[in-house]
């Protein structure tokens, strides 16, 4: 028998093993009136944060009622307290990320980005294995790295030139990576798949069976732009204008969409959601600009914006991440004057990183779903800026001051 | 949308919905469910993540900010589905074994697959799988393949021709050993 009847004969065989049941069009329903009242129930927030806290940080499964937490949000920490320092590594990281999952094809991983130290040496990008807290594989990079995200099967660099548009760019090509690129290594051996050209990437992620750019424009057409590279063909496709500028942005992804912070042209910054489906973009948010970069996070049931060095002090933003209706504000005086470095969530706490070097745990109430506050003081983790915060593997990897630390949160 | 909903709703894209639009994605689900359900089997390879996964597509189609043509429906509820089990559904499965928790007791006792060629059909990433089913189980061209899925044809070559490339190479093994 040839293989293409084997196929059909085998598919043919197993279209019987899921059977239709009744009261799946009910649950259905059930589902659609939840979500309904995520988008039109704006006033009653204890009722909209529940639901929007449950919809947004959860998954949903079938019939429960009481959905279980993502893989990242993870259990809340045993401990009440301050985190605790595990192991404090050597690397220069200015930039951390994880994978979506482990499987077959990407290995336990914290991924790291370390930047070029002088003119014309490369980047890096380094594999920690969680589980000896040691670095297991590097590579080099463009000369300049600026954003990393991890997909099912790839490791994914967006590199820019380092440029300002309108002004004199100096830096130098490191061949084989384009210095406007987003280059896509294998996780396993770190080898350089494949490269891409683009304009001027600001920002990376990857989510949906895709990954997602954010683009500055041509000195032509100078509009930010969302990208879409589809793994499959490396094609880059522009989803989404965004008419925004060269400057500050980031993406992030949650259950249903996508959310980019991006940079004006009178200097603020607009927080967005995009349908990675249907391409929609609601604006959630603007934050007015004192010189230094926002940052966004999602998750503990909503989404956080950080306000760099507003009235005095830096605070954080808590936004119904469908409405942009803003539900609490946490002033963080640790963070003054410029704001928040970073920012994660994770255990169902954020983790606001300070320029100070100080890392500050902010607790949200899970079953209350109300945002408590810091819980104790910031604890010192460097004496630089917290580059990179990230949640994974049960801990709070700390990008700062030359190190990787580990926390037990 | 429900032309009630206020300028602000309507300025952030907030969907009103309808019962009307109800009760047609309810038409659509009456015909559709059985043969979305097998895709979604194909897709995920569980009976459980299967189920999750098509009532995820229909919330995502009743939220969908444009309207859906029936004859377009077919394609649109394959795209969509294909789109979420790529990001989220692979997660799910893989955050309840983390969790141990099983979503149906009758999947606790479903054995492993002896079916060697099923096996490596679930084998193939998912892309590859959805164009392999949409081929060989509801018989569509390359061109309606790349209809239904939002690709381009050369995609869909690509990943058949990959995806044949894997199974033989799986099941030219087993016929060696």
């Amino acid at each position: 028998m040839n293989l293409e009847n084997e196929i059909k004969e085998a598919l043919m065989r197993h279209g019987t093993d899921v059977q239709t049941r009744r009261g799946a069009w009910t649950e259905i329903e059930h589902r659609v009136a939840r979500s309904r009242k995520r988008r039109i129930v704006a006033g009653a927030v204890a009722g909209a944060l529940a639901i929007t806290g449950a919809a947004l940080a959860l998954p949903r499964i079938g019939a429960e009622r009481k959905p279980a937490p993502l893989l990242t949000e993870g259990p809340e920490p045993a401990s009440t307290g301050a985190p605790t320092l595990q192991k404090r590594l050597a690397i220069p990281a200015f930039e951390l990320a994880t994978g979506p999952e482990q499987n077959a094809v990407m290995p336990d991983a914290v991924w790291g980005l370390i930047a070029a130290t002088k003119a014309r040496e490369n980047g890096r990008l380094v594999r920690i294995d969680p589980a000896t807290n040691k670095e297991s594989a590097d590579t080099a990079t463009g000369e300049n790295p600026v954003g990393l995200a991890v997909d099912h099967y790839d490791v994914w660099v967006a590199h820019n030139d380092g440029c300002v548009a309108g002004e004199v760019c100096l830096g130098y090509e490191t061949a084989p990576i384009p210095r406007n690129s987003v280059a896509r290594f294998d996780p396993k051996t770190l080898e350089l798949v494949s490269t891409i050209k683009f304009s001027h990437p600001l920002a990376i992620d990857a989510s949906f069976g895709a990954v997602w750019v954010v683009d500055a424009g041509t000195a032509a057409d100078p509009a930010t732009r969302l990208v879409r590279i589809e793994p499959a063909t490396n094609e880059a496709t522009t989803a989404v204008r965004l008419s925004g500028v060269d400057g500050p942005a980031e993406i992030i992804h949650g259950e249903v969409d996508l959310y980019v912070l991006h940079t004006l042209r009178d200097g603020r910054y607009e927080v967005l959601s995009i349908s990675p489906d249907t391409r929609v973009v609601r604006v959630l948010a603007t934050v007015e600009s004192t010189g230094t970069a926002a940052h966004i996070a999602l998750g503990a049931g909503a989404l956080w914006v950080t306000i760099p060095g507003e009235h005095s002090v830096s605070a954080l933003m808590r936004i119904n991440p469908v409405t942009g209706e803003v539900l609490d504000r946490l002033d963080l005086p640790d963070a003054f004057p410029i704001g928040p470095t970073s920012i994660t969530t994770g255990y169902w706490h954020v983790w606001a990183g300070s320029s100070r070097g100080n890392l500050s745990k902010v607790k949200v109430d899970r079953q209350s779903n109300k945002l408590i506050g810091i819980v104790g003081d910031p604890i010192v983790v460097g004496d630089a800026p917290i580059r990179s915060l990230l949640t994974a593997y049960n801990a709070v990897w700390v990008a700062v001051d030359g190190t990787v630390s580990r926390y037990a949160p | 949308m429900d032309g009630s909903a206020s300028v602000a709703e309507r300025a952030i894209g907030v969907f009103e919905p309808s019962r009307s639009r109800l009760d047609e994605l309810g038409a659509w689900f009456a015909a559709e469910y059985e043969p979305l359900l097998r895709f979604a089997y194909f897709l995920t390879g569980e009976a459980g993540a299967a189920e999750d996964l098509v009532q995820d597509t229909f919330v995502r189609l009743y939220r969908a900010d444009r309207g859906i043509e029936q004859a377009g429906f077919r394609a649109y509820a394959r795209r969509t589905m294909t789109n979420l089990h790529r990001s989220r559904f692979r997660r799910v499965v893989v955050e309840r074994r983390f969790l141990g928790r099983s979503h149906r007791v009758a999947d606790a006792h479903l054995p492993e697959p002896t079916d060697h060629v099923w096996q490596a059909i679930l084998a193939l990433p998912p892309g590859q799988r959805a164009c392999v089913a949409l081929r060989f189980y509801e018989d569509m061209t390359e061109q309606e393949i790349a209809n239904t899925l939002g690709v381009n044809v050369g995609t869909v070559k690509t990943q058949l021709h990959r995806a044949m490339q894997r199974l033989h190479d799986a099941l030219g093994e087993r016929s060696e050993s």
